[in-house]
C-alpha cells in the first residue's frame, strides 16, 4: 500500500509543492502554516490541487469524491457529537479492534456517552479508532492526538493495526514519536522533504 | 447608529402596535369574534401542514445547495416570493382544475382543491417554500463542516452523510424553519382568496383567517377587522415566541 503525490495548490501568498510517495507509517512534520493540513486535505480529496494528481495503491485518485478514496482524515474537530461512543465506533465498522475496550478503559470514556460531551483527548480516541475500525486505505492523522495524554497509548496500537492490515499511516503534527514511523516527511512553506527515519 | 436602529424596528413593529392597541379593547367585548376560532384553527393547521410539506419536499434542496452553491437555483426558489401571490393561486386553480389531466385524475381520487383544504395548504406551501428555503439553507451554511468531511473520507456519500450525519444534529434548525414558513402561510391573503375563499369540506369548515378579516372590513367594517386582527397577531406572535426559543438551542449543535 502505498500513497503518492504530485500536487500543486497556491492559496495566496502560500504555495504548495509536495512530491512524494508515501509507504507505511509515516510522519509529516512541519510547523504551524507550513501546508500540512493542506496536502492531507488534498490527499482526503476535500481540497482540489492547482496541479497534479494523488495515487493510492498505483490508483489515480485524483478526480474522485472524499468518499470513493477511502482515506480517512481526522482532526481534533472531527468526530460526530450527537452519536454515543458506541454508535460512534461502529459508524462505519470494516475493521474488529480488540484493543477498543482496554483503550476506552483507561481514556475512562463511558460507552453510552454522547461523545460532543466527553474532553477534548477522549473525542479524539474515539475518532481515531473509528476512522481505523472503517478499513480505510489510508488513514490521514492531522494533529489528531494533540489533546491525549499519553498519546503513544493510542497511535501505537494503531499504527501496528495499520502495519498489520496494510493501511497507510501519515501523522502530521509539528514534531514528536520519531520512533513510531517508517519514515518522516518534513514539510516547510510549502515544500516537501524526506528524510530517514 | 443605535437611535437609527431602533427607528427602524419601531417602524416596522408599528401596524402589529396599532392593530393590537385597537384591536385588544374591541377583541375584550368579543367584537367580529364570531367563527374566528374555527377561522384561526384552519389557518393554523393548514399552515402547519404547507410548512411540514416544504420540509419534506425543501430540506434536501437547502442541505445540497448551501454545501453547492448555485445562484440559478436560488433564484428559481425565490420566484414565488417575487411574484404577486394572487398568480400562484390563478397557476394552482388552472393547473389542478378537473379540466386538465393532473386534475382530472386528482379529481378521480377524491383530492378537491378548489374551496377545500388540500387546495389551501398547496397555495400555502407555494408562498411559504421561498421562506423556508432560505431559512433552511442558511441553518446548514452555518453548520461547521468538519463532521460531514470526517463522515465522507469514512466512505459515506452526500446522500448517507446528510441521512446519519446531518439530519440527526438538524432537528431544531428545520423545526424553527418550519415555524418560520408557518409564520409566513398564516399572513398570506392573495393566493388564499382564489384557491379556497371558503372551505366548504374536510373537518374545519370556515373562512381562511385572512379571507375572514379582509371579510369582515368590507362588510361589517374596521371595528369587526381589528378585533379579528388582533387575534391573528397574538396567534402569530405566539408561532414567532416558539421559532425564537427553538432559535436559542442552536448554539448546540447537537
Amino acid at each position: 500500500m502505498v500513497v503518492t503525490v504530485n500536487v500543486k495548490k497556491a492559496y495566496g501568498d502560500f504555495k504548495l509543492s509536495a512530491s512524494a510517495s508515501m509507504k507505511g507509517v509515516v510522519a509529516l512534520l512541519g510547523r504551524n502554516g507550513s501546508g500540512k493540513t493542506t496536502l492531507l486535505r488534498i490527499i482526503a480529496g476535500l481540497e482540489k490541487p492547482d496541479s497534479g494528481h494523488v495515487l493510492i495503491n498505483g490508483v489515480d485518485v485524483t478526480r474522485l469524491p472524499p468518499w470513493a478514496r477511502r482515506a480517512a482524515y481526522v482532526s481534533p474537530t472531527t468526530y460526530i457529537p450527537h452519536l454515543r461512543v458506541e454508535k460512534h465506533l461502529g459508524i462505519a465498522s470494516g475493521l474488529e479492534l480488540d484493543y477498543v475496550e482496554d483503550l476506552l478503559r483507561e481514556y475512562s470514556i463511558p460507552m453510552q456517552e454522547k461523545v460532543g460531551r466527553l474532553s477534548m483527548g477522549q473525542r479524539e480516541v474515539i475518532a481515531i479508532l473509528t476512522a481505523l475500525s472503517s478499513r480505510p486505505k489510508a488513514l490521514l492523522l492531522d494533529e489528531a492526538a494533540a489533546n491525549i495524554s499519553s498519546p503513544l497509548n493510542v497511535l501505537g496500537p494503531v499504527a501496528a493495526t495499520c502495519r498489520e492490515v496494510g493501511i497507510d499511516v501519515i501523522y502530521a503534527a509539528q514534531g514528536g514519536y520519531e520512533e513510531l514511523f517508517d519514515a518522516v516527511f518534513h514539510i516547510d512553506a510549502g515544500k516537501l522533504s524526506y528524510s530517514a527515519p | 447608529m443605535r437611535i437609527a436602529a431602533l427607528i427602524g424596528i419601531a417602524l416596522m413593529s408599528l401596524p402589529v402596535l396599532v392593530v393590537i392597541v385597537y384591536g385588544a379593547p374591541l377583541m375584550t367585548r368579543g367584537v367580529g369574534l364570531n367563527g374566528l376560532a374555527e377561522s384561526i384553527e384552519l389557518t393554523l393547521a393548514s399552515s402547519l401542514l404547507a410548512a411540514a410539506m416544504d420540509a419534506v419536499l425543501l430540506t434536501p434542496a437547502a442541505y445540497f445547495f448551501s454545501r453547492h452553491p448555485a445562484s440559478v437555483a436560488d433564484s428559481i426558489a425565490d420566484l414565488p416570493a417575487s411574484i404577486p401571490h394572487p398568480v400562484i393561486g390563478i397557476a394552482i386553480v388552472l393547473a389542478l382544475s378537473p379540466t386538465t389531466p393532473i386534475g382530472a385524475a386528482l379529481a378521480d381520487l377524491g383530492f378537491r382543491v378548489f374551496d377545500a383544504f388540500p387546495g389551501l395548504s398547496l397555495a400555502l406551501m407555494a408562498v411559504s417554500s421561498p421562506i423556508y428555503y432560505r431559512s433552511a439553507r442558511n441553518f446548514f451554511e452555518s453548520m461547521p463542516r468538519d463532521q460531514e468531511e470526517y463522515a465522507h473520507t469514512m466512505g459515506m456519500d452526500e446522500t448517507s452523510t446528510f441521512i446519519r450525519v446531518v439530519l440527526p444534529q438538524s432537528i431544531k434548525g428545520i423545526a424553527n424553519s418550519v415555524l418560520v414558513a408557518t409564520s409566513r402561510a398564516m399572513s398570506e391573503f392573495g393566493s388564499v382568496a382564489i384557491v379556497a375563499y371558503y372551505v366548504l369540506t374536510g373537518p374545519i369548515r370556515a373562512m381562511p383567517a385572512s379571507v375572514m378579516i379582509y371579510n369582515s372590513y368590507s362588510y361589517s367594517g374596521v371595528g369587526a377587522a381589528v378585533s379579528e386582527s388582533a387575534v391573528l397577531v397574538l396567534v402569530g406572535l405566539a408561532v414567532e415566541l416558539i421559532s425564537r426559543l427553538l432559535g436559542w438551542g442552536r448554539q448546540r449543535w447537537w
